[in-house]
Parts: structure tokens; sequence; C-alpha cells
């Protein structure tokens, strides 16, 4: 019951102390939405940039070819060699007539070049080497290129290594930026609080006089922040949602290539991520500020 | 003086407080208080008066000897713990303290709903206490529309709306004119024949004579006398 009476005071509390610092606490609301806007852009990004290289997961495919003439120990010892490789996760032996196959069916249009060469297979034997994730192909293929016997290793590294290089770069910038960001929104925060304290310090001697603790001094302040930065968070969601359906995804689809991860699929995380981050920090920046006033 | 077996309130036994500069503000100052006692505490400003209130709050904590108040040990009262100390207490200024954008009525309610009470409880007890210091029609009034009479009398109400058993009052008529003093003195001493035990620092030697209660006369830091005054000023035994 008292629990209650104090949890909805401090809500009132809090809601009186914005509006009588309204200029301050819109600084905080607008300063935490532009963070929350530019990191959750970011890490969309991010997000989008994984998908395309899951997408271009038979990247992490490595095609082996074998010299022209081996025999079954020099087989064995190639075999051997790419079991043992670190990352690769599995590989399968391919005939040059397999290869030929495939290479008709990828090649339909072009079926009448190809014909005949049934008769002079320019093809050679090979090997498929699935490796556990895209940033370790280059490691295969260097080892792979030392084994004896493997005549040429083919990887299409360079688009994965673009794509991998773009990822961590963007993930670098976000992480740099959220921290710096987080950092601002903390320091208004924090400003607001001391702004919105100092304005009620005499409320705040009167309470310690008649002996509230300072959990329940505390309480209302905390309440106040966590206010501007619970509506910042939801503000900001909705607005990321609006931009990245209006404008992401159908720029990604206009390309006729691409498509975006839809929305739907990272809503949630996107929502926790909002939400808790601001209450990180609405929480932090109330507390750090509010202590000063809290003297016996 | 008396031996009966009312509670104490107060106790201070060879009490001293030095604050930071190793100055001592009081020494050796002893004394104590019975539930239902009305004292007066005087003397000359820097005597010490106001640092045996902060004592007696939990404000700061004794240099030398023992504090006790309404059961708490203030020595070694923990931070957390006094809290619980002052919700026993009530205190009144000489500046009243009031929150100047909030009405008599809600600064009265605001020392119950601090403290968790519920709306229907806080209307109930705030209009009791208003009517008690007299202050029944002007609950709507605000800081600034109020005599300073009046707004003592707001924070006699604040101080006395969470029931508690002892009232302590550092100069409350300190800004007042004596016809006003006279009235806060005569309020403080009806609350405590409703059974507060009440405790009022005070210049005002007229004051002392009229209403003739028992006396600690504090000088350069030392209780230098301590005794019952009779009506009309003189010393009962
Ligand atoms: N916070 C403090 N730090 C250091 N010294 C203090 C502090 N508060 C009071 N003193 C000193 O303690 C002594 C007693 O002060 P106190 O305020 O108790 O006097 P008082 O009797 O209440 O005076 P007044 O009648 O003027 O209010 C004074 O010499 C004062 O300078
Ligand atoms: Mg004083």
């Amino acid at each position: 019951m008292s629990r209650m009476n104090r949890f909805l005071y401090s809500l009132a509390d809090g809601l009186k102390g914005i509006l009588r610092n309204l200029m301050m606490s819109l600084m905080s609301f607008s300063m935490l939405i532009g963070s929350l806007l530019v990191v959750g852009s970011l890490s969309l990004l991010v997000v989008n940039i994984d998908a395309i290289i899951q997408d271009l997961g038979d990247q992490n495919e490595i095609m082996v070819y074998v010299h022209e003439e081996y025999d079954d120990s020099e087989f064995n010892q190639i075999s051997q060699a790419i079991m043992e490789a670190e990352h690769v996760v599995g590989f399968t032996f391919v005939s040059r007539e397999t290869a030929l196959e495939e290479m008709k069916n990828d090649l339909e249009e072009y079926a009448s070049i190809l014909e005949g060469m049934e008769q002079d297979n320019p093809l050679r034997d090979g090997f498929r080497i699935q490796v556990d994730d895209p940033a370790n192909v280059e490691a295969v293929v260097t080892a792979m290129e030392g084994v004896d016997g493997i005549g040429n290793v083919e990887a299409r590294t360079d688009v994965v290594e673009s794509f991998l290089k773009t990822r961590n770069a963007v993930n670098l910038i976000s992480i740099g930026l959220m921290v710096l960001l987080a950092g601002i929104s903390t320091f208004i925060i924090m400003n607001t609080i001391k702004m919105s304290a100092y304005t009620r310090r005499e409320e705040i001697a009167i309470m310690r006089m008649v002996g509230a603790t300072k959990g329940t001094i505390r309480l209302s302040f905390v309440t106040e922040a966590m206010i501007i930065c619970l509506c910042g968070s939801i503000v900001s969601f909705f607005a990321i949602m609006f931009l990245y359906q209006e404008l992401i995804e159908k720029a990604f689809s206009s390309t006729g290539l691409l498509q975006a991860v839809p929305f739907q699929e990272v809503w949630g995380g996107v929502l926790l991520i909002f939400v808790g981050a601001s209450l990180v920090i609405g929480v932090l920046g109330s507390l750090l500020s509010i202590n000063k006033y809290l003297k016996v | 003086m008396t031996t009966n077996n009312r509670k104490t309130v107060i106790e201070f036994s060879g009490v001293g407080e030095s604050y930071q500069s190793g100055e001592f503000a009081i020494r050796g100052v002893s004394f104590t208080v019975e539930e239902g006692d009305f004292l007066f505490i005087c003397g000359e400003s820097g005597a010490g008066k106001s640092t045996m209130i902060k004592l007696m709050t939990g404000e700061i904590k004794p240099t030398e000897g023992r504090v006790t108040i309404n059961g708490y040990n203030v020595n070694k009262l923990k931070p957390g713990k006094v809290p619980h100390l002052r919700r026993t207490l009530g205190v009144v200024f000489q500046d009243f303290r009031l929150i100047k954008k909030k009405t008599a009525e809600e600064n009265v309610a605001f020392a119950m709903r601090v403290l968790g009470a519920g709306p229907v409880q806080i209307r109930r007890r705030v209009s009791y206490v208003m009517e008690l210091v007299g202050l029944k029609d002007k609950m709507c009034s605000y800081p600034t529309e109020l005599s300073g009479g009046e707004q003592q009398r707001v924070a006699i109400a604040r101080a006395l709306v969470n029931n508690p058993s002892l009232i302590i009052a550092d100069e409350p008529t300190g800004n007042l004119d004596p016809q006003r003093s006279y009235e806060i003195i005569e309020l403080l001493s009806k609350i405590n024949q409703l059974g507060s035990t009440v405790v009022v620092i005070t210049h005002d030697y007229e004051l002392l004579r009229r209403f003739a209660k028992r006396v600690i006369y504090m000088n350069q830091g030392s209780l230098v006398m301590d005794k019952v005054l009779r009506p009309g000023g003189e010393e009962a035994q």
C-alpha cells in the first residue's frame, strides 16, 4: 500500500519535475532520440551486411584442383591434408566429369560451347571444401596452396572480404559512436536531473527532515529520468521503424537483387536495446547527479 | 527532580561536540527530558543551542558523551536508520522552511506523502492538524499569502502531522513580533498538553517568564542552569 503510494507519488513528482524543467527535459529527450537513431541505424546496417554475407554462404566454399596426374597415395595424402586443416568443416570429391556436368547446368545458354568437351575434358579432379566462417576462407586458401599435389585453389574471397571489411568498419564505428553518444546522453540527463534536484532542494531538505529514506528521495528523480528516457526510446523505436520500412527496405528492393532484412525480424531486438539502453542511461544519470543532495 | 515511570525521551550525558575546527561548540552537557515534558533552551548567540538540536535529529554525532533520543542511540545510529529516528520527531525552524510553490495544505500533506501515506488518510489528518493550529480557513493559501505567524503555524502543523512523540523548535519565534510569539508558544504548549514532548529554543526572556516552564540555560557551550520557573519569572525551588 505505502509502497504503491510512494511509486505513484514519485510518478507524479517526476512528471511535475519534467514540466517545471521543460527545456532541459526536452533537450535530454531529443539528445536521447538522436543517439538512439544513430546507433540504431548503424546496428541495422550491420545486421543487413551480415545477412548479405550469409546469403553469399557458398562463398565459404573453396575449390581445390589436383594436378592432372596423381596416384592413390597422393590422393590419400591430399584428402588427409584437407581433413586436418583448421576451419574445414567438410569436403567432397568432385570428379572432372561431375564438374563438367555442373558447369553445363550453370551455363545452360552456352551449352553449345561446351559441346564435345566430354571427349577432351579440360577440367581436373578436385575437392569442394566447406569452411566454417567466411572470415577464415583466406587462411584455408593459404593452407591449401601449400599442400603437395594441389595445383590450383579457387575462392571468391574478394567479395566476402570486402563485405567483411565493411561490416567490421561499421561495427567499429557504431561501437565508438555508441560509447560517445551514451556518454553525452548520460551527461545531459545528469544535468537535467541536477537542475531538477536544485530547483527542488528545499523539498529534498524537508523530505530528509521528516524522515524520508534516501531511497524514496532518489526514486522520484530516477522516475523523472526514466520517464524522459522511456518516452525517448519509444519515440525512437517508431521513428526508426518508419525510416527503415520507408527508406531502407524500399531502397533494397528497388535494386531487384537484394532484400533488406524485414523489420518484423528485428523489431524485438531493436526495442529491447532502445528501452534497455535508455533505462540504463536514465538510472545512471539520475543516480550520479542526485547523491550530492542526499547528505544526512 | 521527579521520580516516576515516564519514558525518557531525550538523554544527553556528558555530551561534547567539536565540529572540524577542534574547538568545542558544546561540552559536558547532561540533561534528560521525559515524556510529556516542556523544555525551553535559552542562551546567547553561539552558545551551542542549534548544535544540541542537530544532535537530537541525528544530523551530527557527538564527539564526546552519549545522546539518546526516543530510544535511538545517536552515537551508534547508522545513516540508514537516521530516517527512522526523524520519523519520531517534528522539527520547526525560525525561517519556517515552507515550500513556496505549495499551498499550506500541500505543505503539510507533503510530510505525510513522502512517507507513503495514502490520500484519504492524508486528507483526514491534515484537516485535523490544520484545525489544531487554527488555520482551517487558510488551507489553500500559499506561504506568500500568509503572515509570519501563520506560516509558522503551518510549519508546526507539518511537524505534527506524522504524529511524532517529540516536537523540537529552534527559535520558532525568532522572526515574529511579541504577540505572534506568545501565540506560537501557547500553541506549542497546547500541543504539549495533548501529550507531545516539546523542546523550544528561544532568546526571548519575556516568553520564559510568561510561560514559566523548565529552562536550560546555555553559556559558551556549557549548561549552566536547569530549573523550573514559577509564573512571574522566579525560580521554583
Ligand atoms: N557546521 C559548523 N561547523 C563548525 N562550527 C560550527 C558549525 N555550526 C556551528 N558551529 C559553531 O558552534 C558554535 C555554536 O553554534 P550554534 O549554532 O549551536 O549556536 P546557537 O546557540 O544556536 O546560536 P544562535 O543563537 O546564534 O543560533 C558556534 O561557535 C559556531 O560557530
Ligand atoms: Mg541557533
